[in-house]
């Protein structure tokens, strides 16, 4: 039996076709930990509360904002808040996981938050299309990008928040394996915590990766890193 | 474990419902070998255990996060899935 004593890294930060991989993964086994430590969310981190007489770009001038690109704590994905009723507008996010563009796009809130369904690493912009006669805030919510891909529940073999034994009861929104779309979700999958992150709690998940050989003894980048994002701007 | 499909609320209404439709369809005067139609159970018939609530994804994102769902239905939330290829939220809870 070979012995790798210092582990085998999968996913490079550049994958063969080119495509840019979450960095530091490495895999002793098909067993990946992800540790992350995110700060509370902030509802106007990226857009303060406004208003659009038409269609048009969101201002991102928030707290999270640096050259006016927002730059969330850890891959996340971005909610928008409004106390009216924009269930008749359509949100477009562009943005970027690491450095994979992403586009998605999903219906206005009412009297809500809602969360586009794709975490990203950077904001760019937030476009609407049509006025906006409520104000609506974009910030972060606590909902995060996984890793590597999580197609079932049955991988995530531990989900610990806070330190605590007992299983998170938060929610698993499975990997999306349909062709990325604007309108498709994450190709990793997303988790959403069972309480809001406050900058010192840990949430701590051990997942079963797939995908580490093709059945001719090569990775599949597909199965292990999910489908490469829908977007290009 | 007893699985909700579609529109959870609407099957328990309907549990509810029927029991006490039944004492008034029958005669004041039934004959006295008869027998006495059982009360009405004014609580949902699910059963103690482990259940899975399944509901389309802008249902669930009309409700105000799994734990809400998980108090509606009297249990405890132990987790809850979201599938974007069928469109359906799974949420698991136990009661009891």
């Amino acid at each position: 039996m070979t012995l790798f004593r210092d582990g085998v890294f999968f996913g490079p930060r550049y994958a063969p076709e080119g495509r840019t991989k979450p960095p530091g993964l490495i895999l002793g086994s098909n067993i990946h930990r992800w540790s992350i430590v995110p700060a509370t969310l902030d509802r106007d981190g990226y857009g303060a509360a406004q208003t659009l007489g038409g269609a048009g770009d969101l201002t991102l001038a928030g707290a999270l904002v640096v050259g006016g690109v927002g730059i969330p704590d850890v891959p996340r994905c971005v909610g928008l808040y409004s106390s009216g009723n924009l269930s008749a507008r359509t949100f477009t996010l562009y943005g970027y996981y690491y450095d994979e563009p992403v586009i998605v796009s999903r219906t206005g809130p009412n009297n809500s938050t809602v969360s586009f369904a794709k975490a990203v690493t950077k904001v760019n912009r937030i476009a609407v299309d049509g006025a906006v006669g409520t104000n609506v805030e974009a910030g972060t919510v606590d909902v995060f990008g996984f890793p590597i891909r999580v197609k079932r529940a049955g991988q995530l073999l531990s989900v610990s928040w806070n330190g605590l034994l007992a299983r998170d009861t938060g929610t698993v929104t499975v990997a999306d394996d349909t062709t990325p779309a604007i309108g498709t979700g994450d190709p990793r999958g997303t988790y959403t915590l069972s309480e809001a992150a406050n900058g010192s709690k840990r949430l701590e998940v051990h997942i079963s990766a797939e995908g580490l050989t093709n059945g001719n003894g090569t990775p599949s980048w597909d199965e292990l890193f999910g489908k490469k994002h829908y977007g290009a701007f | 474990m007893a699985k909700a499909k579609g529109d959870d609320k609407v099957e328990e209404k309907a549990a509810v419902a029927d029991p006490q439709a039944a004492p008034a369809a029958a005669p004041a005067a039934a004959p006295a070998d008869d027998p006495v139609p059982p009360a009405a159970d004014p609580e949902p018939a699910l059963p103690p255990g482990r259940l899975v609530v399944e509901m389309s994804v802008a249902e669930f994102e009309a409700h105000e996060g799994p734990a809400a769902i998980a108090a509606e239905h009297k249990a405890r939330l132990l987790g809850c899935v979201i599938d974007p290829a069928d469109g359906v939220a799974r949420i698991e809870l136990e009661r009891g």
